[in-house]
């Protein structure tokens, strides 16, 4: 122990009397650290901890309706409760919705991303309030439209409440719906989707009231909630799996006329359709790996230095070794200083990372969901991996030098006078070798950043099939407004009218949903005339529900038929458009037009057949899809986008958009107007992110393996001054030598590109499910990155290979 | 020998014409008022100042003189190793003080054989390799480069040794592979910095003795030394002080050993 402090003084006296080399040693090192500290931090907010706040986290999954082609469906409230009953191998199973609600006047109100949840939620999840109390499973019990409770985020009460101590027991407006507080949860805990935050939730029992909607609790076939349960200890996922699709199937044959062919299953919460884990998951793995492969090479580096700085050393060891030091006691001092070094690197890189950390929020697109702060402080976990890295670092550089130390014994290092004995070529072996391994990783890393380049590249060019360019949307909430069903339509179409005779805009629509944002969307079940389902076929489509111009307005070009128009009321027929896709696969025999299908006990007629768009991801599979007119299938609980084709660029028609819908009806909230370019950039997120990031880890690595090149051939020409003095005495010309350095640097880059092309491919393949577009074709990504590094090299090795061959031959044969 | 202004004053003409003579007149090395300048701070050091000499064809001269007095310096500017601060050098009717350092490394490679006090053989090369590396910047052919750096090695009677690495030979047949090497490209003159400093006696004169048949065999050898006796084997000492000439003078051939 003594030993240890008296060694740790000396090492940081050492350090400190080399200045250049220590802070050097620090910033690379930090920086390595910094990126895995940040990485690894989201990796374990995203991925790790799904669900903060929630106790025991790991025994809750998620569990879904599952359609007869496989797709995940939400569930019904019926389905819940009997789920719920009869689950044995599930402690509970939790049900909930997520809307945003008004909270206070509409003039002055906050849009709150809520959550409308089932009685035993907070019970069951282990959310323990800070004040007051949550809900309970009885008074959900009771009737419809009671109790008129609501928990609030810690969050929210110190924000929009100021703290306010008397909070309890006050009565707030929801929706115009007055609710009473009753309890405050900690702002750890953020609902039950991964990267959004929630900062109120009232019983579900309450849906008519807040939405205008029909109770639809009762009805088993409207199917709007997320289910998640909590495994009951020392039960597995299987076991779980296996009971849930018995109860599917038990339902199935009680209830055909809604289960029929319905099933169900439960997985952890990191593989549920909903969430960031799904968006960012399979890159949070690529970064991950990237970033590991950033801290090699400044180890690398490092362990390159220290190897240089001890054979430099040799004399001190020398007198060390002298005054009774033994091999081992001097490898440990020189270890002791590769340890002070990873753990100042260490903090360093911790301050730095709870800078970088916030870098993912950059690229958040412009959206109307709550996301949550993915930049959370630094958990206990984070901590641990960070100092855990810091310490391997610190071996894997120290290796080296020790290495060096204890195979060749110090005296003959001693010895290791002459610049061409066999240690110093050994030396120089591992030298190399180091940097190959860093030139290879730093291939490893540009072809990461390559591929997610390119896909980026192609999600942004990728034609969605419309054309999003040149288009405003706003989303419009209705619930404050005090319109019947019927007055609503009308308003639809007064607007309509309104929007597109303003100057500026080309045309303008309504839509129930847009294509390509966070959500999916809406199914329905259908019937189609003439078509008979294969047993288990899967009916449930995806649709949208807009008004007439809709179509003119994205550019979704019609294949036949008309558009909807002003006709198509619900006093008339009701009509639909299909896409193509919907023709190929259910009504093959033309005419499609006239054709008929059975949805909400209606017959819709079908007047016409629009081309495929993308709907919900840019690299999804071609798929049936229906559109119905608003006036004929609205209903009270839907939101409502607005679409508006401008003569300018549509950023600057917000305002106008607003105003005009403010003036139409000033009752009626605006919850966001944004291009829809930026909000389509929601379906490439990840490409985005990925392309972004892992730039910068790339170049990072570009330039520390680079900078390790340089360093290594500097010092190996430094080393070779004597060499390249008898050399040019005989009579080579300077661009001989040039060659003959360049030939060396080069030698070790082209090494390193073919070590590192391996990895690399292992990468595509674990990448492939985050990129888009990237395929065989691509192959170039590699030439490419390939060239960036052997260029790079090249002026690594050009720069002392210069020097080298600008040697006055005089000096070097003096060179003793 | 021609005053310094009137040298200065040629035109390129006269100075190839007078080159050109030089060659003619069997002159291999001539420097007028030669000067090496060192900048130590803020003091002068002429390392070399104002030399005049004259080495003909076939001579086998020795510039000798006290430590400190210049002669590395002069041997270095007659090797073409470095550049005068002052002064012309025709080496072989060529104008060297003038050249770029290409044409310097083409001039080492062809015109010059170079005998190091340490040797200065490549550690990780053969004898064989060693011998070949001034072939191979002249860009011989491989096949021809092994048979003639063989060649050498056998006038040096090192042939057997010749696939040893340095540090597998002694310091006298160290020293024999670097007049191997010295001596591959057929050189005009070959020049020797102290070619016994590191070697014992009996070796030094066995080197001493390979000089002697060297220059007998038609080469014209320059020989850098401090001590009396080894500057003794040539057939002229330059006596070199204070980087000038102090005396040059024909060694009295009974004294000669
Ligand atoms: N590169 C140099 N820079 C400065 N001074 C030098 C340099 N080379 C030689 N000198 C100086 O020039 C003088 C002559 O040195 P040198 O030619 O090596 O003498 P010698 O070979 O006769 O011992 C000495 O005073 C030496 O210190
Ligand atoms: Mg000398």
């Amino acid at each position: 122990m003594h030993s240890f402090f008296q060694d740790l003084k000396y090492a940081v006296r050492t350090l400190l009397k080399r200045p250049l080399f220590t802070s050097v040693a620090l910033t690379s090192l930090a920086l390595g650290i910094a990126v895995n500290a940040t990485v690894f931090s989201w990796v374990d907010r995203i991925l790790l901890r799904p669900l903060p706040g929630v106790i025991n986290a790991g025994e809750i999954v998620a569990l879904k309706t599952v359609a007869p082609n496989g797709d995940l469906l939400d569930s019904s409230y019926l389905d819940f409760k009997d789920f719920q009953k009869q689950a044995t191998t599930l402690s509970a199973v939790i049900a909930f919705k997520q809307r945003p609600l008004y909270l206070g006047d509409v003039a002055t109100g906050e849009r709150v991303w809520s959550e409308m949840v089932s009685g035993n939620f907070f019970d069951v999840l282990g959310v323990r309030p800070i004040r007051g109390r949550t809900f309970s499973a009885e008074e959900q019990n009771s009737r419809p439209g009671s109790p008129a409770t609501a928990v609030l985020s810690e969050t929210l009460w110190r924000g929009y409440f100021r703290s306010d101590p008397d909070i309890l027991g006050r009565k707030i407006e929801l929706n115009r719906h007055p609710f009473t507080v009753i309890g405050i949860v900690p702002s750890a805990f953020q609902g039950t989707v991964n990267g959004l935050r929630f900062d109120l939730w009232v019983p579900l029992t309450m849906v008519s009231e807040l939405t205008g909607s029909f109770y639809w609790p009762d009805d088993r076939n409207a199917r709007p909630l997320d289910l998640m349960a909590r495994l009951k200890p020392n039960t597995s996922l299987k076991q779980a799996q296996a009971e849930v699709q018995t109860i599917a199937s038990r339902l199935a044959l009680e209830y055909p006329d809604t289960n029929r062919y319905l099933s169900a299953a439960v997985m952890p919460i990191a593989d549920s359709p909903a969430g960031a884990q799904r968006i960012l998951g399979r890159l949070l793995k690529v970064l991950l790996v990237i970033a590991a492969a950033v801290l090699l090479i400044v180890c690398a580096n490092l362990g390159n230095l220290l190897l240089v700085r001890a054979t430099m050393r040799t004399k001190e060891f020398g007198i060390r070794a002298s005054l009774g030091a033994s091999p081992r006691r001097i490898a440990q001092q020189l270890f002791t200083e590769t340890l002070v070094l990873a753990v100042g690197g260490t903090a360093l890189g911790l301050l730095a990372s709870a800078w970088m950390v916030h870098a993912v929020e950059f690229f958040v697109p412009p959206t109307d969901l709550p996301l949550a702060n993915l930049a959370h402080g630094f958990h206990g976990l984070d901590l641990l991996f960070t100092c855990a890295l810091g310490f391997l670092a610190a071996i894997f550089c120290g290796i080296a030098p020790a290495l060096q130390l204890f195979r060749h014994g110090i005296q003959e290092a001693l010895r290791e006078g002459g610049r061409f004995s066999s240690p110093a070529a050994r030396s120089r072996i591992l030298r190399s070798g180091l940097v190959v391994f860093e030139l290879s990783l730093a291939l490893f890393a540009l072809i990461g950043s390559g591929l997610f380049i390119r896909s980026f590249q192609n999600a942004r060019n990728a034609y969605p099939g419309f054309e999003p360019e040149g288009v405003l949307l706003a989303g419009i909430d209705l619930s404050q407004a005090h319109l019947s069903k019927p007055q609503r339509v009308t308003f639809f179409q007064r607007l309509r009218d309104q929007l597109t005779s303003l100057p500026g805009a080309r045309s303008a629509s309504l839509s129930e949903h847009v294509p390509l944002g966070f959500d999916n969307g809406a199914w329905e079940e259908i019937r189609i005339e003439g078509y008979i389902p294969k047993a288990g076929e899967n009916m449930k489509l995806w649709r949208d529900i807009v008004s007439p111009g809709y179509f003119a307005t994205l550019k979704i070009p019609l294949a036949a038929g008309r558009d909807f128009n002003e006709r198509d009321s619900s006093a008339s027929q009701p009509v639909a458009i299909v896409n193509e896709t919907f023709v190929k696969r259910f009504l093959p025999e033309p005419p499609a037009l006239g054709r008929k299908f059975l949805l909400w006990d209606r017959e819709f007629t079908i007047i016409g057949v629009a081309r495929d768009i993308k709907y919900q991801r840019l690299n999804e599979g071609p798929m049936p899809y229906f559109y119905l007119p608003l006036a004929q299938a609205y209903s009270s609980d839907m939101g409502i986008a607005v679409e508006v084709r401008t003569a300018s660029r549509p950023d600057t028609f917000a305002e106008v958009l607003r105003s005009r819908i403010r003036s139409a009806d000033p009752n009626v909230l605006i919850s966001v107007t944004i291009p829809f370019a930026s909000f389509m950039s929601a379906s490439y997120f990840a490409q985005r992110v990925g392309a972004h990031l892992l730039t910068v880890l790339g170049v990072i690595s570009l330039l520390l393996a680079i900078l390790g090149l340089y360093g290594v051939m500097a010092y190996s020409t430094t080393q070779r001054t004597g060499e390249i003095g008898i050399r040019m005495a005989l009579g080579a010309q300077p661009a001989q030598v040039l060659q003959l350095v360049m030939r060396e640097g080069m030698g070790l880059c082209l090494i390193g590109i073919a070590l590192g092309l391996i990895p690399s491919l292992v990468l595509a393949r674990l990448a492939a499910s985050a990129l888009y577009g990237v395929g065989n074709h691509d192959g170039w990504i590699y030439f490419a990155g390939a060239l960036i590094l052997s260029a790079a090299a090249l002026l690594a090795t050009w720069l002392p290979a210069r020097r080298a061959a600008h040697i006055e031959p005089t000096k070097a044969l003096h060179w003793e | 020998m021609p005053a310094l202004e009137a040298v200065q004053e040629l035109s390129p003409k006269e100075l190839e014409e007078r080159g050109e003579r030089l060659r003619n007149d069997g002159i291999v090395i001539r420097t007028y008022d030669l000067w090496k300048t060192y900048i130590m701070g803020d003091q002068e050091i002429h390392a070399v100042s104002g030399v005049d000499i004259e080495i003909r064809r076939g001579e086998y001269v020795a510039i000798m003189g006290p430590s400190g007095s210049g002669k590395s310096t002069l041997m270095n500017l007659i090797g073409c190793l470095d550049t005068p601060t002052k002064g012309l050098y025709y080496l072989n009717g060529k104008l060297a003080s003038d050249m770029e350092d290409d044409e310097l490394a083409r001039i080492r490679n062809k015109e010059i054989g170079f005998v190091f006090q340490t040797f200065n053989l490549l550690a990780r090369a053969s004898a064989l390799h060693n011998v070949e590396l001034p072939l191979i910047y002249a860009g011989v052919p491989s096949q021809e480069r092994a048979e003639r750096a063989r060649t050498a090695l056998r006038s040096v009677d090192l042939e057997p040794r010749m696939h040893h690495k340095p540090n597998e030979l002694s310091g006298g047949q160290r020293q024999r592979v670097a007049i191997a090497r010295a001596l591959v490209n057929r050189p005009s003159i070959l020049l020797a910095d102290e070619p016994t400093g590191a070697l014992d006696t009996a070796t030094g004169k066995e080197i001493m003795a390979l000089f002697e048949r060297l220059h007998s065999d038609g080469n014209t050898i320059v020989l850098v030394t401090h001590e009396p006796d080894i500057a003794l084997y040539a057939h002229r000492v330059i006596h070199i002080r204070d980087g000038k000439v102090e005396l040059d003078e024909e060694t009295p051939r009974p004294e000669r050993k």
